[in-house]
């Protein structure tokens, strides 16, 4: 019954989207006519307080002025829309809950012995379940857009929430569509089979289930992004005001797709022979494209705000990244890609989440393209410039997202015109991208040193004269230290160096030397502001991780043997003590779990327990390697089969400095989460008052 | 005024615009070269068969059935021999290392690396990071093309029944 009610409730979700995006639009023909015609949108602030008589200019343009509408029509229909995504993702998850195998889905994914936690995260495993909790995303961010853009004191901030709301209100009617119509979940069957064919044993781990919400949130911030975007193309105002209101939405979900890709790579790295942390897999490249795009679109959000200038290249980032977020979800779904997908493989095309993005994203290139020519360019910067470098580093970004997207389709093209399968891997990214990213983190150091507008060689030069001797003598100390090193990893450890001691210097010069600021350190610290603070730790953050992931391809150790019990296998500074394997069972699985003592310089340090997980279900083994997180690297250990003579087969990595790849990684979504987190402190402190 | 703006700004476009195609050519040209060189191939056993001997530089990837009772270990116990077959022709694979979790005797893997000149496949990578009951398309494409598909679906179903 609940789920009869949970379809019905998609339904209406469908109907009212389409409502929202009906009612709210009779702007949209407005709107374009006004874009065409050649006069040009009046710049008035949106949502500002300073504007109290724009009543009057109200009833200037009374005669083409929507129906002027009460805030509470805002809200109205998001709070419903919300409600009824809610409703219905509590049908599915309740039908996982209790395991209602009269749902195919349930059957799919689920069994009756599968753990509460792994039931929940089943159900965001199949297409409908994964674009149902999309769905659910786009409706939150669609109620807090409205929350956000409630302020509107004049007509045209009105008219622009109203478009913005409007097109998300499309978005989700057309989502919800594509879910009826490719992978309905809440559909039955009559003859009800006596228990699932139970979860893929490969997705059952907590960092999977948490992964999904994190990709999903992401992408609807993605989409309020493009409903942003596509409202200030109609209205022609991509101007300061409409960055500003981008802001909060670039770093969260820039934060949760980060978050979604940190926790994918820890989760290839830590199931055995799924090829380390990065694989350049389809599932991981589709994370990986939106995510690029964002960081392309976070900076230049900020020359826009800063500036008003770049406003066709963000206008165009807005959309694509949201196009790229939505191809990569396809690319996932479908069956396309099959040689290491990781969803399942059911019997479901999704054509429809095809045929859905082709339309949506046609439509919005249109319209970009109609009203590009409108948009007037901004004031000139000079070549040496803080806009150009940022402009530079995101043109640079959105050509490494071009070559992922081109490397992960490559395959498939090629296989439909000459029936030729071949495989692009780690090789080709790196044969490619190296060339590009080396010059990217050159120039991402300079950013932060240098002024807006116009700057001066000589100036950076002497700015940067400490970060660049510094980092030299870093590669000198390296390359002489372990003398047969590939350059590649070493110029990375470079620039890694060279990020890293240029934002200190920057910081550095900031705090104690700026004669604009003042004598007290404590208020140079509080004149710094959240955005550079935020902006320095995911530098820092970066430059981190990319020292953590060189260092560690460079110096990591690999040891295969066949050991028994009480044998001791060395590996860098540690050494494995092999107590024997235990069987134990599991909540739904049957483990051989090994016990092994870890010494460090013969001190005992900590006891490690990798496993052999079987499950009956299925009939499948999966391998749990265990970590240890040293200070000077990681130890990663997993075991294999029995061998013949009585030895198991242990294969030890060690990894020095790869907790610098997790640390870096982490510090660059603490920056993102302080510069939200102090935003909306800020807000609530005094209300109204932006924290640029 | 307004004309020298016009022009720096002029000026100022022209570097934008060659800066992007200075990007985007070395781009395509780092990709079309990267095609060239690393791209791996994927080859059933009979056209390794046809194709020997393969230069042992190529890398390059097979896939097929996990011949029943070939899986053994060498003497150095790590190292793994096992054959791959089409049903057609056969591929010895020499693997040193852990087998993945879905490694198993009569189902499809796919593996990564290069040709020996003895014929025998060196696998630096063993793929297997899917469903139990999933074949790799290229896997049943080359069983496919070898005439032998029906069987082994026949099979399967037989086991599905029981």
């Amino acid at each position: 019954m609940l789920a009869e009610l949970g379809h019905f409730a998609l339904l209406l979700m469908v109907v009212t989207g389409i409502g929202q995006a009906v009612l709210f639009s009779p702007l949209w023909l407005r709107s374009s006519l006004r874009m065409f015609s050649p006069q040009k949108a009046p710049a008035t602030p949106v949502g500002s307080p300073d504007f109290p008589d724009d009543d009057r200019d109200g009833h200037a343009d009374g005669a083409f002025a929507p129906i002027v509408a009460k805030p509470a029509n805002l809200f109205l229909l998001p709070i419903a829309i919300l409600l009824l995504g809610l409703l219905a993702e509590g049908a599915l998850l309740n039908a996982f809950i209790v395991s209602d195998f009269t749902l195919p889905v349930v059957t799919d994914v689920s069994h009756s012995s599968t753990p509460l936690l792994y039931r929940i995260g089943a159900a965001f495993t199949p297409d409908g379940g994964a674009i149902l909790l999309w769905l659910v995303a786009l409706s939150l961010v669609n109620l807090l857009l409205a929350v956000q853009l409630r302020k509107s004191a004049s007509l045209d901030a009105d008219r622009f929430a109203r478009n913005a709301l409007s097109i998300l209100g499309m978005l989700i009617a057309v989502l919800g569509v594509v879910t009826l119509i490719d992978a309905d979940p809440f559909l039955r069957v009559t003859v009800v089979p006596l228990d699932g064919r139970g979860m893929n044993p490969q997705n059952q781990d907590l960092l999977k289930v948490l992964r999904e919400p994190f990709l999903y949130l992401g992408l609807a911030g993605l989409a309020g992004i493009f409903a942003l975007t596509l409202a200030a193309l109609l209205d022609n105002r991509i101007d300061r005001q409409f960055a500003e209101t981008m802001r909060s939405w670039t770093i969260a979900s820039w934060v949760c797709l980060g978050t979604a890709i940190a926790i994918n790579a820890y989760r290839s790295y830590s199931e055995q022979a799924w090829g380390g942390w990065w694989y350049w897999n389809t599932s991981e490249n589709s994370l990986l494209l939106p995510w690029l795009l964002a960081t392309a679109l976070l900076h230049c959000r900020a020359v826009l705000e800063k500036t008003e200038t770049l406003r066709s290249w963000t206008a165009f980032l807005g959309i694509t990244t949201l196009a790229v977020g939505w191809f990569g979800v396809y690319l996932t779904r479908s069956d396309l890609f099959a040689p290491l997908p990781e969803t399942q493989i059911l019997p479901i095309d999704s054509n429809g989440l095809l045929i859905g993005f082709c339309v949506v994203f046609a439509a919005a290139y249109y319209l970009f393209w109609r009203s590009v020519d409108q948009m007037g360019e901004g004031r000139c910067f000079e070549v040496i410039s803080r806009e150009s470098a940022m402009f530079l580093n995101s043109v640079m970004l959105a050509l490494i997202a071009a070559v992922v997207l081109i490397g992960t389709i490559y395959p498939l093209v090629l296989q439909w015109i000459t029936g030729e399968p071949i495989t692009v891997g780690a090789p080709f990214y790196v044969e490619v991208l190296v060339p590009i990213v080396l010059p990217l983190m050159f120039l991402m150091a300079f950013a932060p040193a240098l002024r807006w507008r116009q700057d001066e060689l000589w100036m950076i030069g002497r700015r940067m004269k400490l970060a660049a001797i510094l980092s030299l003598i870093t590669v000198l100390f390296v390359s002489i230290r372990f003398i047969d090193l590939s350059p590649a990893p070493l110029i990375g450890i470079g620039l890694a160096g060279w990020i890293l001691t240029a934002s200190l210097s920057d910081l550095w010069a900031r705090l104690w030397r700026h004669p604009e600021h003042g004598e007290s350190k404590y208020r140079n610290l509080q004149l710094l502001g959240p955005r550079y603070v935020s902006m320095t730790l995911a530098h820092i953050g970066l430059a981190v991780l990319i020292a953590g992931g060189s260092a560690s391809s460079i110096w990591e150790e690999q040891v295969v043997v066949s050991a028994r019990a009480g044998q001791s296998i060395q590996a860098g500074p540690y050494n494995l003590q092999y107590e024997g394997v235990s069987l134990l069972a599991g909540e739904n699985y049957a483990t051989r779990q090994a016990t092994f003592i870890l010494y460090r310089h013969s001190q005992p340090v900590t006891e490690l327990f990798p496993e052999i997980r079987y499950y009956p279900i299925r009939g499948v083994e999966t391998r749990e390697a265990d970590i240890w997180h040293g200070r000077d690297g990681d130890l990663h250990v997993s075991i294999g089969d029995r061998d013949d003579d009585g030895g198991r087969v242990v294969t030890v990595h060690y990894l020095p400095m790869m907790p610098w790849v997790w640390g870096g990684m982490l510090l660059m979504l603490i920056g993102g989460c302080f510069s939200i987190l102090t935003r909306v402190i800020l807000r609530l402190k005094k209300p109204g008052v932006s924290t640029s | 005024m307004s004309l020298s703006r016009a022009k720096i700004r002029k000026r100022q476009r022209m570097y934008v615009i060659g800066a992007i195609l200075l990007a985007v050519g070395g781009a395509a040209a780092l990709m079309l070269t990267a095609f060239e060189d690393s791209v791996v191939f994927f080859f059933s056993p009979t056209e390794i068969a046809e194709k020997s001997p393969i230069d042992p530089d190529q890398r390059l990837r097979i896939g097929g059935l996990v011949v029943e009772g070939s899986v053994a270990k060498q003497d150095d116990g790590q190292t793994i021999a096992f054959a791959v077959t089409d049903m057609a022709e056969t591929v010895p694979v020499s693997y040193r290392g852990i087998l993945p979790d879905l490694f198993r005797e009569g189902q499809g893997v796919v593996a990564e690396g290069h040709m020996s000149s003895e014929g025998t496949f060196i696998a630096s990578e063993v793929l297997a990071k899917h469903d139990e009951n999933y074949m790799p398309p290229e896997v049943a494409e080359s069983l496919k093309k070898s005439g032998y598909w029906e069987e082994i679906e026949a099979k399967n179903a037989e086991q599905m029944r029981n």
